[in-house]
């Protein structure tokens, strides 16, 4: 792949809208430039995971012994609903935005976002919305207390945590919608000449899925928490039985966003992990046609399955039936992906860089993650494990083992690329296997939890319980005290290090390499030239 | 792809006008269906 990149031309371009470069605040406040704009969805997400991640442990340590211990039962309810809301919509779905906004255009050798200000908009709504969430712990009555789901009537009749819980979706749902229309517009219309859909990085592909997918289901938990809204304070009753409501309606139209948001946050890791096993292979990606309808077809089939969240909820027999076949459909485009990632590195020439290492321990847990929601998706399984640790154990493995260790290995990517200095690789190396090892003494023991019929969402358990939940605690600590270990590995990088060069990984392929270890501030003003025989490296 | 600047971005409008159309028809019509069916 052959690039004229624009390097330095920064300052003898006159395109004088993107040229100037405020400096100080100013510069973060009013930035148009995807790199910016990328870097701070990084470090806002980063924050964000440390006070998700902190609320975590409050929840792990109340959970060390059987008993009420630290905190009251209500505050608990409120750790487990804020901790939940801030890791989906403050942590992992705002990192992958960042590294869309830092990867796309140089992935397609475009100079920028389409829309400059939209992105630095959509970026700008997330931090008031994060303050109105954390701010709700404050107020008369606490934060919201129903879980991430808000599920009526609970959330009808909770204080104004609840209210705040809904602007700041509002507020999230609008940076998401808007951030996807960015998003699919690039892709769809900025792309260098000669670079067709299907010669599209595959990063570029999940992103595009992801972003239909976000502009479809966004709406409708706008739609979702508005009702709740207008319930709660403008005499509707939508999901007021006693007025002719249903407050099982409410749960099918969440899910109905839910399980799409599952892909949402799956879909661009899918894609990270497209690039870092085939440079780390030194190979071409195997069967990148059949990836690309994987992907289309779990975006498609995400919308069809929202009901397997609800099996106890009195759904007729042959709605049980359908969501459960309809759930293990999706088995197989997942299936497709993980045997060409296993195909891509058979027989390649491996290296285990600490970006391969959380690529190959995302492959695995992520698929025990997977088997364990074939599981789930089993209805007579589901009626007895719905609501135990079970299901927690479950969705930790697909959105820690899975988005998380995902987004690392892209981190520890693209680092390089962003920096100009190599990070350290004994450190990154580290933090691997320090994350992969507690991970897994926290999550693993929760899937005998739920077994043995361990309710989730109580703070208080049997003593039956107790030795897995000090080895859950125990793993929780040592992994939330590993994770600032990569804060130590970024500002090293920032600082100083070995010099990257352009293509730091010599199986790495694609336009994105082609430009200077840190790239200028302006890349592509003019479209590169794309040389199709490269494509799908 | 060899299309000039003005035109390429007046692509992008298009597609971003119906886009946005897209969600807030998504969300209009969701709550005035639901509206319907509990009146």
């Amino acid at each position: 792949m052959q690039a004229t990149h624009t390097a330095g031309h920064a300052g003898e371009h006159t395109h004088d809208e993107h040229g100037h470069h405020p400096s100080g605040w100013k510069r973060w406040v009013t930035t148009t430039n995807h790199k910016d704009i990328g870097s701070m969805y990084l470090w806002f997400s980063f924050v964000m995971f440390l006070v998700g991640g902190a609320m975590s442990l409050v929840i792990r340590a109340e959970l060390f012994s059987p008993g009420l211990q630290y905190v009251s039962p209500d505050f608990y309810n409120q750790m487990v609903t804020l901790h939940a809301l801030i890791m989906v919509f403050g942590a992992i779905m705002p990192a992958f935005v960042g590294f869309a906004n830092w990867m796309l255009p140089m992935m397609i050798g475009a100079p920028d976002m389409a829309f400059g200000r939209l992105n630095n908009w959509s970026f700008w709504l997330l931090p008031p919305a994060a303050i109105l969430l954390t701010a709700s712990l404050f107020v008369p009555g606490g934060a919201a207390g129903t879980g991430w789901t808000l599920y009526p009537p609970l959330s009808v009749q909770m204080g104004i945590g609840m209210d705040m819980a809904i602007f700041a979706v509002h507020i999230l749902g609008m940076s998401s919608i808007m951030g996807s229309i960015n998003i699919v517009t690039t892709i769809l219309n900025l792309r260098a000449p000669g670079m067709t859909l299907m010669k599209m990085p595959l990063f570029c592909w999940t992103w595009l899925v992801t972003g239909f997918l976000l502009i479809a289901s966004m709406p409708i938990l706008a739609g979702a928490v508005t009702m709740l809204l207008t319930d709660r304070h403008f005499g509707t009753t939508f999901f007021n039985a006693a007025g002719g409501g249903d407050p099982v309606l409410f749960q099918h139209i969440f899910w109905f966003f839910g399980h799409p948001e599952v892909y949402i946050i799956a879909l661009p890791a899918f894609g990270v992990i497209s690039h870092v096993i085939p440079a780390f292979s030194r190979k071409h990606l195997f069967g990148y046609a059949s990836m690309v309808y994987a992907i289309a077809a779990i975006g498609l089939i995400s919308f069809f399955v929202w009901a397997h969240h609800m099996y106890v909820t009195g759904l007729p027999l042959t709605g049980q039936l359908y969501f459960m076949y309809a759930t293990i459909l999706i088995a197989v485009p997942t299936g497709v992906k993980v045997f060409n990632w296993v195909t891509t590195m058979w027989r390649g020439s491996l290296t285990f860089e600490t970006p391969m290492l959380f690529a190959l321990g995302f492959l695995t847990l992520f698929t025990i993650g997977g088997l364990t929601g074939l599981v789930l998706a089993m209805t007579a399984v589901d009626i007895q494990l719905q609501d135990t640790y079970y299901v927690v154990a479950h969705f930790h493995y697909v959105m820690v083992a899975g988005a998380l260790f995902s987004a690392y290995a892209g981190l520890y990517f693209w680092l390089p690329k962003w920096t100009g200095h190599m990070y350290n690789e004994s450190l990154g190396k580290l933090h691997f296997w320090l994350s992969i090892i507690f991970f897994n003494i926290a999550f693993f023991p929760q899937h005998f939890l739920g077994l043995a019929g361990m309710p989730r969402r109580i703070p208080d358990y049997a003593q039956q319980f107790a030795d897995f939940n000090v080895m859950s605690t125990v793993g929780a600590f040592g992994f939330g005290i590993s994770q600032l270990l990569v804060l130590v590995v970024v500002f090293q990088s920032l600082k100083g290090g070995a010099k990257a060069e352009n293509r730091p990984w010599d199986g790495a392929h694609g336009f994105e390499w082609t430009l200077p270890s840190p790239p200028p501030y302006h890349t592509f003003e003019d479209p590169p030239a794309f040389n199709p025989s490269e494509a799908h490296a | 792809m060899t299309r000039n600047g003005g035109a390429r971005e007046q692509g992008s409008r298009r597609i971003a006008i119906g886009l946005a159309l897209f969600a807030a028809a998504v969300f209009v019509s969701f709550i005035v269906r639901q509206w319907m069916a509990s009146s």
